[in-house]
């Protein structure tokens, strides 16, 4: 179930920290501007540019957007909440094992994809 | 926001902005307030109506209460003084708004959310314990830590928010004190979290408007971006530089520091629990990034702004001998008075925002965990809730008049409760939520090793008896500390793993 699923958040994750690498190694390796003839990039010079809008703005935008994106067919998809509802149904009936009495003790006795015994 | 940065706002003095049009302005403001609170208190008649606004909220209320209440007066007063005097490198504290909220949403929301729609989750501590299979043990740990945290950092809040009102009105801050925390109080406890988060969202609204308008004012000083930082560069060029006056490494670990720190702060994580449709989370994270960016827009340009005018002789460096008077400069000189008395509204809008959700979560915790920890139950939570509420708030108030006169204090405080926070709670959330292999021991080994050594290194660098060498803390080291026990005594143990739950609790954690 849960396990192919979460494939693309992961992508995504590695790519976000891969870019976020990039841009710190990019402002790093960059010279310092030159008072005299600074070179400005949207306003600001360009190894803060780059931090600001590389860095700063860009995941901001894309990265929230790519978890919209992947939100109900990697996230949570109405079919998700209807098997949780079910799930929790049976729970309440009785009619699933519970996997741990109060204390935490004791193997799941119900998988959660088929609701029979795990 | 940094504790220390938090301490060094608060114990500072703003410039006094008292005059009828600002007196005015917050006035409006705080009978908006007051009728939200009757508003609430009508509609709260349980105890998940007071902790978790019945589960009602959408996506709008959400997401202006998570920004307003994860900002406090650092983004109106702390930040632009903080940037005019370490340069660009200060925004390495806000630039994680960038990840940080589609971070939470991705590895805490949906799990916090969907417990709700298995199990009576009314608190963090509530999750925490459902997770590792209804321990009391693990339930009454995580609500000591989120106490603790509380206390600490209400105190500085609730000194921040004297501060704020001793500007607005000019009483002095010792009554600010108790004024501020009456009017907060009050709504808290008669509206909950209702009240809290309905308030929030007219504090966000207020804060984001304001931010945007200031930016604008500020921009237009220096003829736009381009022109202030020009005129900075010529004069300053460290200034400008991405790290600022940081060295590049320190700034680096900044970003990453509050990259994952986010994960640990009960009074965000806990409004997940109140959204109505869990599908609404869809699009949070993107609107409360697009809300926290807005707001940061004032810092950086307040910042900018004054930096430009002591360089070009607009405002007399000596007016600026205290940092923390650069926004309130700024916004009393190059701003209309209108705007000036709303930012002043924004800034107590701000403070009070994070007051509200942080009372809630420690009455919770008070009312609602401990006892269920200890097995036993409050009768009539509500009851208890609100009375929880008014001590907690009194008990803060008469915290930060100590604190008052001890910047050191101050900065403990701030220190330890924004460590309690992440050591005691971040592992067993981040981690534990989403990992299958954690277990009961390992949540109660990160939970105490976090709470503990939390306490005794802070005690002891507050002491003065142990210095911790430049660069590191007492609460980063309590976090670094409180991570390896969890995945360590998880990896030796077994009793609590995620397989051992019941089938919609583990469902809920695997979805």
């Amino acid at each position: 179930m849960k396990e192919e699923r979460s494939g693309p958040a992961t992508w995504v994750f590695l790519g976000t920290g891969a870019w976020l690498m990039l841009g710190f190694g990019i402002v790093l390796s960059l010279p310092v501007e030159d008072p005299e003839a600074p070179r400005l990039l949207l306003g600001l010079p360009l190894r803060t540019a780059v931090l600001f809008y590389g860095v700063g703005l860009a995941p901001a935008f894309v990265v929230p957007w790519l978890y919209a994106r992947l939100f109900d067919a990697h996230t949570l998809g109405d079919d998700d909440l209807r098997r949780l509802h079910e799930a929790s149904a049976r729970v309440k009936a009785g009619t699933s094992g519970t996997g741990a009495p109060a204390d935490g003790t004791g193997p799941a006795a119900v998988d959660p994809e088929t609701g029979g015994p795990s | 926001m940094t504790p220390a940065l938090l301490a060094a706002v608060q114990t500072s003095e703003i410039p006094t902005a008292a005059s009828p049009l600002v007196i005015g302005v917050a006035i409006v403001y705080f009978v908006a307030v007051a009728a939200i609170a009757i508003w609430a208190s009508r509609r709260t008649k349980t105890s998940e109506d007071f902790f978790l606004a019945g589960k009602s909220i959408g996506l709008i209320a959400l997401t202006l209460a998570a920004m307003a209440s994860t900002f406090s007066s650092f983004t109106f007063i702390g930040g632009p003084g903080l940037l005019y005097s370490m340069g660009f490198g200060a925004m390495l504290f806000v630039l994680p708004a960038s990840i940080t909220n589609v971070l939470s949403a991705w590895v805490l929301a949906k799990r916090l959310r969907l417990l709700v729609e298995v199990r009576p989750v009314l608190t963090i501590p509530d999750a925490i314990a459902v997770r590792f299979g209804d321990s009391r043990l693990v339930h009454g740990l995580a609500a000591l830590g989120v106490i603790a945290g509380a206390i600490g950092y209400m105190g500085t809040q609730v000194l921040g928010l004297g501060i704020v009102m001793d500007a607005l009105f000019g009483f002095g801050v010792p009554t600010g004190i108790w004024i501020g925390t009456v009017i907060v109080t009050a709504y808290a406890a008669s509206g909950g979290i209702l009240a809290g988060i309905y308030t929030d969202v007219l504090q966000g609204v207020i804060m984001a408007i304001a931010s945007l308008l200031v930016f604008l004012f500020a921009l237009d000083v220096g003829g736009g971006l381009s022109g202030l930082t020009t005129t900075i560069l010529a004069v300053d060029a460290a200034w400008t530089s991405p790290w600022g006056s940081y060295a590049p490494l320190g700034a680096m670990s900044l970003y990453f520091v509050f990259s994952v720190g986010v994960l640990g702060q009960p009074h965000v994580m806990h409004k997940f629990f109140m959204l109505k449709d869990p599908k609404r989370l869809k699009w949070y994270p993107l609107l409360v990034t697009i809300a926290m960016i807005v707001v940061i827009l004032l810092m950086l340009g307040v910042g900018m702004a004054v930096k430009y005018l002591t360089v070009t002789g607009g405002i007399p460096i000596e007016d600026l001998a205290d940092a923390n008077a650069v926004a309130p400069l700024f916004l009393l000189r190059f701003t209309p008075a209108v705007l000036a008395a709303i930012v002043f509204a924004g800034i107590a809008a701000a403070v009070m925002s994070t007051v509200d959700s942080f009372v809630n979560v420690g009455a919770a915790a008070i009312t609602h965990d401990i006892p269920t920890a200890l097995g036993r139950r409050v009768k009539d939570e509500l009851r208890g809730g609100r009375i929880a509420t008014v001590v907690l708030g009194l008990a803060s108030a008469a915290l930060a008049q100590v604190a008052f006169s001890s910047s050191t204090l101050v900065a403990f405080l701030g220190i330890f409760g924004y460590g309690v926070f992440a050591a005691s709670l971040a592992p067993s959330l981040a981690i534990g939520l989403n990992w299958p292999r954690a277990t009961r021991a390992g949540a109660v080994a990160s939970i105490s090793t976090g709470l503990g050594v939390s306490v005794v290194l802070g005690a002891l660098d507050f002491l003065g008896l142990f210095a911790f060498p430049s660069g590191i803390t007492a609460a980063a080291l309590a976090l670094a500390l409180s991570f390896a026990a969890f995945l360590g005594v998880s990896l030796m143990t077994s009793k609590g793993r995620m397989d051992e739950l019941p089938e919609d609790v583990r469902l809920a954690l695997r979805l």
